[in-house]
């Protein structure tokens, strides 16, 4: 409860604060209310990222971030009577128009029971390495820093989502991270269908439009995370309104707010970087034919001034503004934790892989992509109808550009992983649910082919709703309580590699004082206790990461003074590798863990072997501390 | 000649649809065994 109470808290405070904003960005109202109450969370949401990042830089504790709640609460009061309230609740059951009511309704119970699905205990892969990690660790440590012992370069990512999960955690839990993230991506919906909705289409096709985006299987499963992409779609879906709302009468504030919307998706994630590069051809070619080149610098100052503090901290720790990003270029030497990642994925990056990607990102997600990201291929079988209909070229022209320079940048430029073109999705739905309108239009009234048309769209309807109803039978249940977060942390398939069960004997049993040491192979899991821990580096040599691309030497001789010194309780280690990455049946493979990859692992292993653990769970396994020293002294000294 | 695309547009659907439900007929196997046991025990 105290996770909804937090995340409706953060909603508020967001909308409020960011309507005051508005104010001042739209003084002239350019914005139609709904696009002015999107764009006031928008808002809010990155002034509240100020106050967050801020003082949890000195405190990160319940005071600190209750206090900054209360005041930012406070403060937001004022905006939130200044949005049309009246006419949002109206605009949500409109009168005589069943059609749209019915689309309201389905959308409503999609976004209403995945939100929940955030109270359900978080075991997504990128969550347990860092998304929730790196705050956990700060709120253990009371103020954020870099842990740089647990050698995570992903400490200096954009920290837009990382701040929201600060504040969650110290106040509530996960469970108000993953909603006040799901937040995001309604927002990102509710923006699909806004930008259709100014392009001209009807109510229908707009809410068409948000329910596509929204129905995307990597939209759903990320709602209930804290997954960032589709808070940049949010970002980026915004920026696009204020763009089109710019476009029709130019002037500073707005330039300043697009800037500011701009500089969001960036600090939410690299991927922004393309957002932003996708918008300049056109926004440099649309002011500078009005030569409104004052309305650029306020583009550039808005960007600017969101990104300045976060890109300081980089500069100023790393030497690098962007870092992870071009290590080689701005920290030579040290460890690219990014390289190879860009050629894990796709098909090949030749001009013949680009036209055929949206087939084979479409139709064989599993055998060369990141998974089913898509579902169901609704996107691809409706979005290119568009091009048929000299309307919807024209009306999505814009969005269509952006969209299309996105995807060649995703292409040629990153990591190829279906889930990174979603800040763009958006736009691709709006088209989708236009296109199916002139389709619509086509098969009306056609006594063969609107039966078949019909029949088509039913099975992907019932193939999309066989995604978006998994996902809520499976994480439903333990977020209503139903079942026990270690009953669905062990047992449920393809959620079982978050350490739940190993970390929470080392919380149950590791006494104040004590040390314990990870050697777990792919992640310390955000569940694990996060002081007195030594993450396979000792304090002393944790930054190596950042000057050198292997770790210092250390000895196995000094490596066993060192456990002997700070007592280490129990040992976590990996015991098997579960792995279901490019496989086209997504059937989990089994694998032996590799210790040449674990520090010490090559002594570590026989002595493992020769020990029972003293507890077991999925994948991991926990050691006691002593006889593993013992041990690991008794084979040194043969 | 709005015939002609209307049975374009439902031949390109379904030559997506089917495609797409035909290559990836071993992961629906898949996720119904693997959910299925775990949703349904008593069933599967």
């Amino acid at each position: 409860m105290i996770d909804l109470a937090v995340a409706a808290v953060y909603l508020a405070t967001a909308i409020g604060l960011g309507a005051a904003a508005l104010a001042w960005f739209d003084r002239e109202r350019r914005l139609t209310d709904h696009e002015n109450l999107l764009l006031s969370f928008i808002a809010g949401a990155i002034l509240f990222y100020f106050g967050t990042f801020a003082v949890s830089s000195w405190r990160l504790d319940l005071p600190s971030m209750g206090g900054l709640a209360i005041v930012a609460l406070a403060a937001a009061v004022p905006g939130l009577r200044r949005i049309n309230w009246r006419l949002i609740v109206k605009s949500c059951f409109p009168a005589g128009e069943p059609f749209q009511l019915g689309l309201l309704a389905v959308a409503g119970v999609v976004v209403v029971f995945t939100l929940l699905q955030g109270l359900a205990p978080p075991s997504n892969y990128d969550s347990m390495v860092y998304h929730l990690t790196i705050p956990a660790i700060d709120v253990a440590r009371g103020f954020v820093d870099i842990p740089w012992a647990h050698r995570l370069p992903q400490s200096f990512f954009p920290n837009f989502g990382t701040n929201i999960s600060r504040y969650s955690l110290v106040l509530a839990g996960p469970g108000a991270a993953q909603i006040i993230h799901g937040f995001f991506d309604l927002a990102a919906a509710v923006g699909a269908g806004l930008v259709a909705r100014r392009l001209g289409a009807s109510a229908a096709t707009s809410l068409i439009a948000g329910i596509f985006f929204l129905s995307i299987r990597a939209v759903i499963w990320q709602m209930a995370t804290v997954e960032t992409d589709p808070v940049v779609a949010a970002f980026a879906v915004s920026s696009m309104l204020v763009y089109l709302a710019l476009r029709k009468s130019p002037e500073a504030r707005l330039s300043i707010l697009f800037g500011v919307v701009l500089g969001g998706s960036i600090l939410t994630k690299y991927q922004g970087l393309g957002i932003a590069l996708a918008f300049a051809p056109i926004v440099l070619v649309e002011l500078g034919r009005r030569k409104r080149w004052l309305d650029v610098a306020a583009v550039t100052a808005g960007g600017v001034a969101v990104l300045l503090p976060f890109l300081a901290r980089n500069a100023v720790i790393t030497g690098n503004p962007v870092y992870p990003l071009y290590v080689p270029l701005f920290n030579p030497g040290g460890l690219d934790v990014l390289s190879g990642v860009a050629d894990s994925f796709g098909t090949g990056r030749s001009v013949l892989d680009l036209l055929l990607a949206p087939w084979m990102m479409s139709v064989f997600p599993m055998h060369y992509f990141d998974g089913m990201m898509l579902g169901a291929p609704y996107l691809l079988a409706l979005f290119p109808l568009i091009l048929l209909d000299r309307e919807g070229r024209r009306r999505w022209a814009i969005p269509g550009i952006v969209a299309a320079i996105y995807f060649v940048l995703w292409f040629f430029l990153f990591s190829q992983q279906v889930r990174f073109l979603i800040p763009v999705l958006p736009f691709v739905a709006g088209m989708a649910a236009d296109g199916m309108t002139w389709a619509w239009g086509l098969m009306r009234g056609r006594k063969v082919l609107l039966p078949a048309f019909l029949a088509v769209a039913l099975v992907y309807v019932a193939v999309q709703g066989m995604f978006i109803g998994a996902y809520a039978a499976i994480r439903l249940p333990v977020a209503l309580g139903i079942m026990s977060p270690s009953e669905y942390q062990s047992n449920t398939p393809t959620m079982r590699l978050n350490h739940f069960l190993t970390c929470g004997f080392l919380k149950q049993n590791l006494r104040p004082g004590e040390y314990y040491y990870s050697a777990t192979v792919d992640f310390h899991s955000f569940y694990c206790p996060h002081q007195n821990v030594v993450r396979t580096y000792f304090d002393d040599e944790g930054d190596w990461w950042l000057r050198q691309s292997s770790p210092p030497a250390i000895s196995i001789e000094e490596y066993v003074r060192r456990a002997k010194q700070l007592k280490f309780r129990y040992f976590l280690v990996s015991t098997v590798r579960l792995t279901r990455s490019q496989n086209p049946n997504a059937a989990t493979e089994t694998r032996e863990v590799d210790y040449s990859k674990v520090r010490f692992g090559s002594y570590l292993k026989p002595v493992i072997n020769s020990l029972e653990p003293v507890f077991a769970g999925v994948n991991t396994a926990v050691y006691d501390g002593p006889s593993v020293i013992a041990e690991l002294e008794r084979r040194l000294s043969k | 000649m709005d015939s002609a695309k209307a049975l374009a547009v439902l031949a390109w659907m379904t030559a997506v649809l089917s495609s797409y439900l035909f290559v990836n007929l071993g992961y629906f196997e898949t996720q119904f065994a693997r959910f299925g046991s775990f949703l349904f025990p008593s069933l599967f």
